[in-house]
């Protein structure tokens, strides 16, 4: 006899069958816990794309269990299922590809080279800078050094309830200013770059430099100008990183570069006077297949996200991809793309609850689901 | 109709299948090819992005491309169009093994600006600040906006500096100095000492696994005579300290960069057998480089000497200062135009070491043309075509 | 105008170095022989001769077609090409400073500031340029009185061929001000003119009308009175009434502007913006300066040419011939060659050189050759044009008979960059001798002076005596801003100069 699951997850299945399969974790059938939350909203934004209406989301042991419309789903709910109603929007919870959240310090001005150091060691889980980002529907960022080092160390990926998804998943390089042109060595982009190729190749298989050349770790490497993203890409391939160039206001001379290599791009958020030149850039990045994504690491906060993929849609990119960069695509770039991103069986259930369409500024947050707990917002 | 006869030329001489085809036939009233022929009415064809023939006659026809000259791609070895203090790694004085490619900026605006004043070739290195700054590099004005790309000779020359710049922003060690520039040199005395320091302890790491220091293999490689020393010397006094090191550590190939007093040693000069890159001709005389003052016949005096000279124009691409007008001023000082003609593309290709590739129009070296409106040089002719690597990178409205 | 020997002496040493020994200027009659004489609007004459008698061309010809006179001296020959001087249509260089601090000062004059050993000068007869427009600056609302100047001789007096001519009015904002407030500093300017004006004939219609009522109190005859002034003319407004004021009674401060106003004094109106343009015609027009105003333009003021063409006025061109613009989102960047631009729509304009030296008047002329222009055009742009800006037409810019006796002796062709001044002539004197030209013999041919000592070569350098110490004994008669710190940005390349030793 099958179970209620197993019929929930057939009747979840032909409703996922309207929706495009993603590459997940197989949920092992037997693995499957009871749903213990159901939220049902107006539109359910899916992915970058797909929205569902009257859509249902089934979330229990911290995971999106099924997806599906809500007349679908809802008549074989089990009993004690905490049912949510919304009359708006519910989508995955946003992702900031880069930011300080939590830290103290973003690095140490020790040297310019500290790939021991570990950011997560300074991570303060009850900071009220997640409290307020959680506010804004953030609800997972990566966690990197500044720009103040040449090897600036070892970041992680965290929930903005404070816990700790990955404890280490990137290097910091930066190649540039400021952490070039100190008052100490390196004081040249050319012999930064000299520096940090000859300490990878002299690293110890167990460094981190050693993950990052293996691809364990993702490589971020902070730039400013057109000259320091050539740097980067050639840094990357000669030393085969799994790339994500931050920062940089125009990326559309290295787009196929960028695409050859499978590198991303996490940029600072848009503004009001971002010019032409970076819209065009963004579309470039889309055209070759480049994923790009926004991080609050260098300046903004987790507003700056919305703003950015709104800007960006009112500078002529697609909804879907505006969409991708503040979830998916973030998501993907952190190297948390399993995890988070998207609402999808499999995956946490890190959902937000808004007001109206995410893309419109004039929506805001009424909850935010972490992991299936809520963790902000007042009760339908 | 020339075309034909290229094309059955080119087939002639090498075999059909590896001969690429002709892409570009430019035809003009002169070809100046720099190496001392003069063709009056000619055209050059190119293929595969080298020089594939240089023929007398031909007006090429309807569609076909004709301007008034043609002469060599021009090449400036002190075109000072690097990054400024962000060029040179100032956390030592003597960094020889530093690679002043790595720093470079291919996306300024100066770039474009060059190669459409007719620089085709640039030799750069980091900015004089360094006793010994690094290596330099001979690069391409134009083309894709790759380091990689553009390189035509990686690390070719040692970059160093006589005189007061390098000492400039050291100052004497006082209490507990707060920055790497409380150190030596502190004057122009101290930057020969420092100078003439690198070059002993070489010698000693040539000799000793034990002295070798990081960098050392690019100062052996200029004792050994298989690198030029590229000195910044303005100064007459400059020149003289830099022709004395030459001699006591017996470097083979030395050139002078901004030797505008050159005229004023004379013998000096040709006794210790280093070339010469002038600085731009100044209004009043007094050049850029320390304030030397440098009379407007020194590249006539030089070449009558036996100097090897090559004219600089420190980057700049304005009318009155481009490295063409450079040859211009040069010639209202006395030279001829073929001998100007000269200074600006084969021995510049010479001193850098790339004269197999580029500095003259010759079958089989890079395409890279300048298309001019009249008599090179002219004041009253401008650059209104490039072609660089076969391509034309360039076409004035 | 002749030098005498009293004056001679009274130059110094120094200016016998650079000059000439007038003895030519003895005779009253020259000859100038050359190779080719170049004419305006007509062929180059070959192996040709130019008569000079008392300053001015008497005939112009082929050598075996002039009657020469037997007492003429003869300079020149066959090698050399006799060209007309180029004529600087405006500059502010050969004075202490440019531009006074206060707003409007047409009462000041150039006469005060010009100082006829300002390397300027000097360098302009090497260059060739005959005559020259000096007036204020462009920093300014409206400046003091002009003149044209020949650039030889040790007095202003001497350097004189037009005096009080000419004022420089900005619609560009002066330093401190905005746009707004220098509309309204020369709205008050002229203003106050007005008020001025109107309270005089106020003062005296009701100085006549008391004068009226006494007399017929007193039961006499009023005198006849004649007026003591004379009637306001202008093209733009007039005050009525002004006849019944003595001139002299006018501040003196604003009788300047009302000379503008009434058309009789040249005004040089600078735009900075294409902005700008349209408001300094109106201006022009409105204040009665058009029939006698000429605009001064910023290189990208080209874009308002079209309605310079319609107003018929002329323009005097920045040095700064090629206008560049950048996109600012692709960062292309767009040239447009200013001169050709108003060379193709009819404009009469004349340029600017940017120093005297390699940026000189024959330079830019060439650089118009270069982009597109005709030589003629060309030539015009730095003789004829600006000669008839300046009012002398007749005068200079040309060789032709009856003109004043400006003319060039080179080495080549005037747009030549190996071309150099052999001698210049103005007014019938050589002013100008290559072979005596000892700053410049230095810089081209690296010969020292004579008297100059040449440096030791020692092998242990006293730290006092460099070389660049000996460099400055040698060239040490020359006023010191002759060299490098006189004019900043003039020499390209030379940037690095002021900075390159702490």
């Amino acid at each position: 006899m099958k179970t209620l699951i197993q019929s929930l997850a057939l009747a979840g299945g032909l409703a996922a069958a309207t929706l495009p399969t993603f590459a997940n974790d197989p949920v092992a059938t037997e693995a499957l816990a009871e749903p213990t939350l159901a939220i049902a909203a107006s539109h359910v934004l899916v992915e970058g794309g797909v929205v569902m209406d009257d859509g249902m989301v089934l979330v229990g042991d911290g995971r999106i269990l099924a997806v599906g419309k809500a007349a679908d789903l809802e008549g074989n709910l089990p009993d004690g299922v905490n049912v949510v109603r919304h009359d708006g929007w519910l989508s995955a919870g946003l992702v900031a590809a880069n930011s300080t959240l939590g830290l103290r310090a973003s690095g140490d001005s020790t040297g310019p080279f500290m790939s021991g150091l570990h950011l997560m060691h300074g991570f303060d889980d009850e900071s009220k800078s997640l409290e307020r980002a959680r506010a804004l529907g953030l609800t997972a960022a990566g966690v990197e050094a500044g720009r103040s080092n040449v090897i600036g160390g070892v970041g992680g990926v965290i929930k903005t309830d404070g816990s700790v998804l990955r404890k280490s998943a990137n290097l910091t390089l930066c190649m540039t200013q400021p952490a070039v042109r100190t008052n100490r060595f390196p004081t040249t982009p050319g012999t930064a770059m000299g520096a940090v190729r000859k300490r990878f190749e002299g690293a110890a298989d167990s460094s981190a430099l050693a993950k990052a050349k293996a691809g364990q770790l993702t490589t971020s490497i902070a730039v400013n100008t057109l000259a320091d993203i050539e740097r980067a890409l050639y840094v990357a391939e000669d030393l085969g990183l799994r790339a994500v160039i931050r920062g940089g206001a125009d990326h559309s001379e290295f787009a196929t570069e960028l695409a050859e290599l499978g590198a991303g791009v996490a940029l600072s958020p848009l503004g009001l006077s971002t010019n032409a030149r970076a819209y065009n850039s963004l579309k470039a990045l889309s055209k070759a297949g480049v994923p790009f994504a926004f991080g609050i690491a260098d300046g903004g906060n987790a507003a700056s996200l919305r703003e950015s993929a709104a800007l960006a849609v009112s500078g002529g990119v697609d909804r879907a991809t505006a969409w991708n960069a503040i979830t998916t695509n973030a998501a993907k770039l952190i190297g948390a793309g399993d995890r988070v991103g998207r609402v999808a069986t499999g995956l946490d259930a890190d959902l937000v609850l808004w007001t109206g369409d995410p893309l419109l500024i004039a929506s805001s947050p009424a909850a935010v689901y972490i992991g299936g707990a809520k963790s902000q917002g007042d009760s339908h | 109709m020339l075309l034909p006869i290229l094309l059955s030329f080119l087939i002639s001489e090498a075999p059909a299948e590896t001969a690429p085809p002709v892409k570009l036939v430019i035809s003009a009233d002169a070809v100046y090819s720099a190496d001392g022929n003069l063709l009056e009415g000619g055209t050059v064809a190119i293929a595969g992005g080298k020089i594939a023939a240089v023929v007398p006659g031909g007006d090429g026809g309807e569609g076909a491309l004709h301007v008034a000259a043609i002469t060599p791609g021009l090449i400036d070895l002190s075109p000072r169009i690097h990054t400024g203090d962000y060029s040179v790694e100032e956390a030592s004085e003597v960094r020889p093994g530093d690679l002043a490619a790595g720093s470079l900026d291919l996306f300024d605006k100066r770039w474009e600006r060059l190669l459409e004043s007719g620089v085709t070739t640039v030799m750069v290195g980091p900015a004089y600040e360094n006793v010994i700054g690094g290596l330099s590099s001979v690069i391409k004005t134009g083309g894709k906006k790759r380091i990689e790309a553009r390189t035509i000779a990686e690390g070719n020359a040692l970059i160093g500096a006589f005189g007061g710049q390098a000492a400039r922003g050291n100052s004497p060690v006082f209490g507990r100095p707060t920055t790497f520039f409380a150190r030596r040199p502190t004057t122009r005395m101290g930057t020969e000492w420092a100078h003439r320091k690198a070059f002993y302890d070489t010698l000693a790491a040539m000799r000793d696994e034990e002295r070798q220091f990081e960098g050392w293999e690019a100062m052996a490689s200029v004792i050994e005579g298989e690198r030029p020393f590229f000195v910044q010397a303005g100064a007459t006094q400059d020149i003289r300290t830099a022709c004395y090191l030459k001699e006591e550590f017996g470097l083979p190939s030395m050139v002078l960069d901004g030797a505008a007093e050159a005229t004023r040693e004379p013998e000096i000069l040709k006794r210790a057998g280093a070339a010469v890159v002038l600085p731009p001709h100044a209004a009043q005389g007094r050049t850029a480089v320390d304030n030397a003052f440098m009379p407007w016949n020194t590249a006539d005096e030089l070449l009558e000497l036996g100097v090897p000279v090559a004219l600089s124009a420190h980057g700049s691409a304005s009318a009155n200062a481009n490295l063409g007008m450079q040859a211009g001023y040069a010639m209202r000082g006395g030279l001829e135009l073929d001998e100007a003609l000269r200074a600006v593309t084969l021995t510049p290709a010479e001193l850098a070491g790339v004269a197999d590739r580029v500095g003259t129009i010759e079958v089989g070296k890079d395409a890279d043309l300048v298309l001019w409106s009249g008599t090179p040089f002219a004041a009253t002719s401008r650059v209104i075509g490039v072609v660089l690597d076969g391509e034309v990178v360039f076409s004035a409205k | 105008m002749r030098l005498t020997k009293t004056q001679l002496i009274l130059s110094g040493a120094f200016c016998a170095s650079l000059f000439a020994a007038p003895a030519d200027a003895l005779s009253d009659k020259l000859v100038i022989e050359a190779g080719h004489i170049i004419l305006h609007d007509a062929e180059d004459i070959e192996d040709g001769v130019i008569v000079v008698e008392n300053g001015r061309i008497a005939a112009i010809g082929k050598a075996d077609e002039v009657e020469l006179p037997w007492d003429a001296v003869v300079v020149g020959g066959p090698d050399y090409t006799a060209a007309p001087g180029f004529v600087e249509a405006l500059t502010s260089r050969g004075m202490d400073r440019a531009n006074e601090n206060l707003d409007v000062v047409p009462f000041l004059n150039v006469r005060d500031s010009i100082d006829p050993v300002n390397f300027y000068f000097e360098d302009a007869k090497r260059w060739g340029i005959t005559t020259i427009n000096v007036q204020q600056g462009t920093n300014t609302v409206v400046s003091g009185n002009g003149r044209i100047v020949k650039p030889t001789g040790v007095t202003v007096e001497e350097m004189t061929v037009r005096p009080n001519y000419g004022y420089m009015i900005a619609i560009d904002p002066k330093s401190g001000k905005s746009r707004a407030t220098q509309r309204q500093a020369l709205r008050n300017a002229f203003g106050d003119l007005r008020r001025e004006l109107e309270d005089l004939v106020g003062t005296k219609r009701d100085e006549a009308d008391t004068a009226r009522r006494e007399a017929l109190a007193q039961g006499r005859d009023q005198d006849d009175q004649k007026s003591p002034g004379r009637a306001m003319t202008g093209s733009g407004w007039t005050v009525e009434g002004l006849e019944l004021v003595d001139r002299s009674e006018i501040d003196e401060k604003l009788r300047p502007l009302l000379s503008m106003v009434e058309g009789r004094a040249y005004t040089f109106i600078y735009c900075g913006a294409p902005m700008d343009v349209q408001p300094a015609i109106d201006f022009a027009r409105d204040n009665g300066l058009a029939e006698r105003a000429t605009l001064v333009l910023d290189d990208s003021c080209w874009k308002a040419a079209d309605a310079i063409k319609a107003s018929g006025m002329s323009v005097i061109l920045d040095s700064d011939l090629m206008h560049v613009e950048t996109d600012p989102v692709t960062e292309e960047e767009t040239e447009t060659f200013v001169p050709k631009v108003f060379a193709d729509k009819g404009i009469p304009f004349a340029l600017q050189s940017a120093n005297s030296s390699t940026n000189s008047l024959w330079f830019q002329a060439a650089v118009c050759v270069a982009n597109g222009m005709t030589r003629d055009q060309a030539l015009a742009a730095v003789t004829t044009s600006p000669a008839m800006i300046i009012g002398l037409e007749k005068e200079v810019g040309k060789l032709a008979p009856g003109m004043a006796a400006n003319v060039l002796l080179l080495s080549g062709d005037p747009l030549d960059i190996t071309t150099k001044v052999h001698k210049a002539i103005i007014d019938g004197a050589v002013i100008y001798d290559h072979t005596q030209d000892t700053r410049n013999r230095h810089l081209l041919e690296g010969e020292a002076p004579r008297g100059a000592t040449a440096a030791e070569t020692e092998e242990v350098e006293e730290p006092s005596k460099t070389d660049d110490d000996a460099d400055d004994e040698e060239t040490g008669d020359e006023p010191a801003e002759g060299e490098s710190g006189d004019e900043p940005g003039d020499e390209p390349g030379d940037e690095h100069q002021e900075h390159e030793e702490k």
